[in-house]
């Protein structure tokens, strides 16, 4: 599997390397992790990073993930990046309403790295 | 009692309290299971067993208005940070003062919110509009707070490696 470079935004710092680790545990060789406490940090991290993938929660203060990825849609250096929801909150229409906004994948925390593979890894491949 | 919280009970009209109770049961069994890799064991044991001195809280409005409320000892909560983290049994000593960077707090008010939200899925259906807070941690043992105009309440004591630790859902008529 080719290296991957990461973005995982999460207010919590415990979720963000759980999410890194479940990452690893599933098997994808993740070369680089950069973390975003919220979406304003995760976009000037994406301004300065070149990244293959990005992982966030909703629920977040400052700037929350459906806020953060409606703002990606005219980013340029976010094209083609796949974009992951993780979050607690994946009501049918939460989720139709993050795939609107450009999100490629919802994952329901809990989770497992079984389920992180099946979301993730179809996205990574693409 | 310290740290615990202080609301009336009565009966609400939505989901029964039985059905309350069996939701609040499965997914906190759920939750551990999956990101804590550990099986809690519900007890009948009373509180006696410890004195909570950390309380992780997550609001729900909507369909269901209320909280949901984890609580447990510090012991406890580095216990559930170290498991979250994939650290073993044996804690590092970074850990041992892990309210100071904010680990402990974090994994606790996680665990909250995962509960509150997979708890919000069983009591509300997807037409039901239901949003929950970001979670809020109190670290102490000399507080008591209340779900202002709470109803209905469940308590469920569970055991985690012979540690105790309190569960409860409550809401608003």
């Amino acid at each position: 599997m080719e290296t991957t470079r990461i973005m995982i935004v999460d207010d919590s710092s415990v979720m963000r390397k759980i999410v890194e680790r479940s990452l690893r545990q599933a098997g994808f060789d993740v070369s680089q992790v950069f973390e975003a406490n919220n979406g304003v940090e995760a976009l000037e991290l994406l301004n300065r990073e070149q990244l293959d993938l990005i992982l966030t929660d909703v629920n977040m203060p400052t700037m929350d993930g459906l806020e953060f990825v409606r703002r990606l849609r005219s980013e340029k250096k976010a094209e083609g990046v796949p974009i992951v929801m993780i979050t607690t909150e994946a009501s049918e229409a939460r989720v139709r309403e993050a795939i609107s906004y450009g999100a490629q994948g919802y994952i329901r925390k809990p989770f497992t790295p079984e389920q992180v593979k099946e979301h993730v890894g179809p996205l990574l491949r693409k | 009692m310290p740290g615990t919280l202080n609301v009336r009970r009565m009966m609400s009209n939505a989901v029964p309290h039985a059905e309350m109770r069996r939701h609040l049961q499965s997914v906190v069994q759920e939750v551990f299971s999956i990101m804590v890799g550990e099986s809690v064991e519900l007890t009948d044991e009373e509180t006696s067993l410890g004195i909570p001195n950390i309380t992780a809280l997550v609001g729900l409005t909507g369909k269901f208005d209320g909280a949901v409320s984890v609580r447990c000892e510090m012991e406890t909560a580095r216990l559930i940070t170290a498991r979250m983290l994939g650290l073993g049994r044996n804690l590092p000593s970074m850990l041992n003062n892990a309210v100071h960077d904010g680990s402990t707090t974090d994994a606790v008010g996680e665990i909250c919110n995962m509960i509150a939200g997979a708890f919000k899925t069983r009591v509300c259906s997807e037409s039901e509009r239901c949003l929950l807070s970001i979670p809020s941690v109190i670290i102490g043992t000399d507080y008591q707070f209340r779900v202002l105009a709470a109803t209905d309440r469940v308590e469920l004591n569970f055991m985690l490696e012979g540690l105790p630790l309190w569960i409860s859902s409550e809401r608003r008529p």
